[in-house]
């Protein structure tokens, strides 16, 4: 029944005071805002606050809601300006550069070992699990994304994981149309060639 | 020397191709990407924005009610009873202009010319008195429209045409009216029969005058013809006692006579016969 109610009627019910309709909203989106700043800053504690912050302030200005935009739109944008600030108060490096390089470079190792692997994978008896397969992949590709240009990551991750479509990350992020997509193109272009031995 | 023409697709074009199957969906990366570890927030963390989702919403003031003024209903309403009201004031203005107006006119007429002393009141008039003399003709009294004009003074450009002139006051009133100038008591006010009464020792209507008037003179020319035919009687009643030769009782009952009536004259033949020489 609440899948059939829109965004926008959620937190216009929850304006009156309906606790419940913010309960379906946070349900719908917590995982999608949760997985972008985690991607972003690579950090479970950032990511909480960032995440939090994001909701308190949904929470505080959803009085201010008003139906000139998506629901949707509307949360990404605060969730990038909350994220543009994290990045300005931590002296505008992303996070993600300031990972542990031991950690980085044995990811590199596992990748590479994997596609050699996967490239040798005539012997039966060497033949790892699939499970154990598919996870090698998704951690080198988590990688390949943790390497791109904030930029294109975040237009990357924002049509990925929270199916925005381009004109709608052309408008959280403040940017043209023609820009968002070349930095897609670029993200996807970078994140083939990191996965050429696996794609 | 020959172009290789050869159908190889170059690595951007392979790119582009890839690119363009993503955008539409058919791309082995999304579905490495969705199969993914997803980090999910805590319990604890969702329990705590949930918590203060609904402490937000049990402060939240009640929803704004749609005012009556953005309901179409209430427009039109609202501009029936603007309409009204300013038809209402629209028609109160122009009553008072034109009693103003009955009032200063008849105002300007009267300061310039004097009121002849045998100034007769029109027939159907209620005025008596010098001060219900100044009530308007439209029956109220002056001195309530010389209250009003300063509330006007502003647009009103008879201010000082009004001020200049006073009201007249009448020099000379007729003494007496007529039962129709007076009118009947029923349309007359409290304070109008009250100076009526008051006055009432001064103002008398004439028909009862006149009425007295004749009744005292037909009582005095009663009075005289009794009188005159008592003493013609009388004087008879001495000539009689002369041709009689009574003259004894002639002379007394003309010494009677004298006593009464001293000055009528008496008929010479009377005292010829009666005088002692």
């Amino acid at each position: 029944m609440v899948e059939t109610v829109t965004d926008e009627q959620l937190i216009h019910s929850y304006q009156k005071g309906e606790a419940d309709a913010f309960e379906a909203l946070y349900a719908r989106y917590k995982n999608a805002i949760y997985h972008y700043f985690f991607r972003q800053v690579h950090s479970d504690g950032i990511a909480d606050e960032l995440h939090q912050d994001v909701w308190l302030n949904i929470i505080k200005s959803s009085s201010g809601f008003k139906r000139q935009s998506s629901f949707k739109t509307w949360l990404y944008k605060i969730a990038h300006n909350r994220l543009i600030d994290h990045y300005r108060q931590s002296s505008r490096q992303p996070l993600y550069l300031v990972q542990p390089a031991a950690q980085a470079e044995s990811l590199t190792e596992e990748t590479t070992e994997t596609g050699q692997q996967i490239q040798t994978s005539d012997k039966p008896s060497n033949e790892p699990d699939e499970a154990l397969q598919e996870q090698q992949i998704s951690h080198a590709l988590l990688k390949g994304i943790s390497a791109l240009p904030e930029e294109q990551k975040e237009v990357f991750l924002l049509h990925e994981k929270s199916g925005l479509t381009l004109q709608e990350i052309a408008l959280i992020s403040g940017s043209s149309l023609e820009s968002t997509k070349s930095r897609l193109r670029y993200a996807v272009k970078k994140l083939r060639q990191h996965m050429k031995n696996l794609l | 020397m020959k172009k290789n023409n050869t159908p190889t697709a170059s690595p951007d074009s392979q790119d582009e191709v890839f690119f363009e199957n993503y955008l539409q969906g058919n791309s082995p990366l999304s579905d490495l990407y969705q199969k993914a570890d997803s980090p999910e927030p805590s319990d604890e963390l969702n329990q705590k924005i949930l918590s203060a989702a609904r402490i937000s919403a049990e402060k939240a003031p009640p929803p704004l009610k749609t005012h009556w003024w953005a309901k179409p209903g209430s427009w039109a309403a609202s501009a029936v009873i603007f309409s009204l009201a300013g038809i209402l004031a629209h028609n109160t203005w122009q009553a008072e202009q034109d009693a103003l107006e009955k009032d200063l006119l008849p105002e300007q007429s009267l300061s310039k010319k004097s009121i002849p002393s045998d100034y007769s009141m029109p027939s159907e008039s209620k005025v008596s008195t010098e001060s219900e003399f100044q009530t308007s003709s439209s029956g109220r009294p002056l001195a309530q429209a010389k209250k009003r004009i300063p509330q006007e003074e502003k647009n009103d450009s008879r201010k000082l045409l009004y001020k200049s002139t006073p009201a007249p006051v009448m020099q000379a009133a007729p003494k007496y009216m007529t039962r129709s100038q007076i009118g009947s008591v029923a349309d007359m006010t409290e304070t109008e029969v009250l100076k009526m009464e008051n006055a009432g020792d001064k103002i008398q209507s004439l028909p009862e005058l006149e009425m007295q008037v004749d009744e005292k003179e037909q009582s005095a020319n009663r009075l005289n013809q009794e009188q005159e035919q008592e003493q013609q009687l009388w004087l008879k009643k001495i000539s009689q006692l002369i041709a009689n030769e009574k003259f004894a009782e002639a002379q007394q009952l003309l010494l009677q006579f004298k006593i009464k009536y001293p000055d009528y004259p008496i008929d010479p033949v009377i005292l010829q016969h009666l005088s002692p020489y």
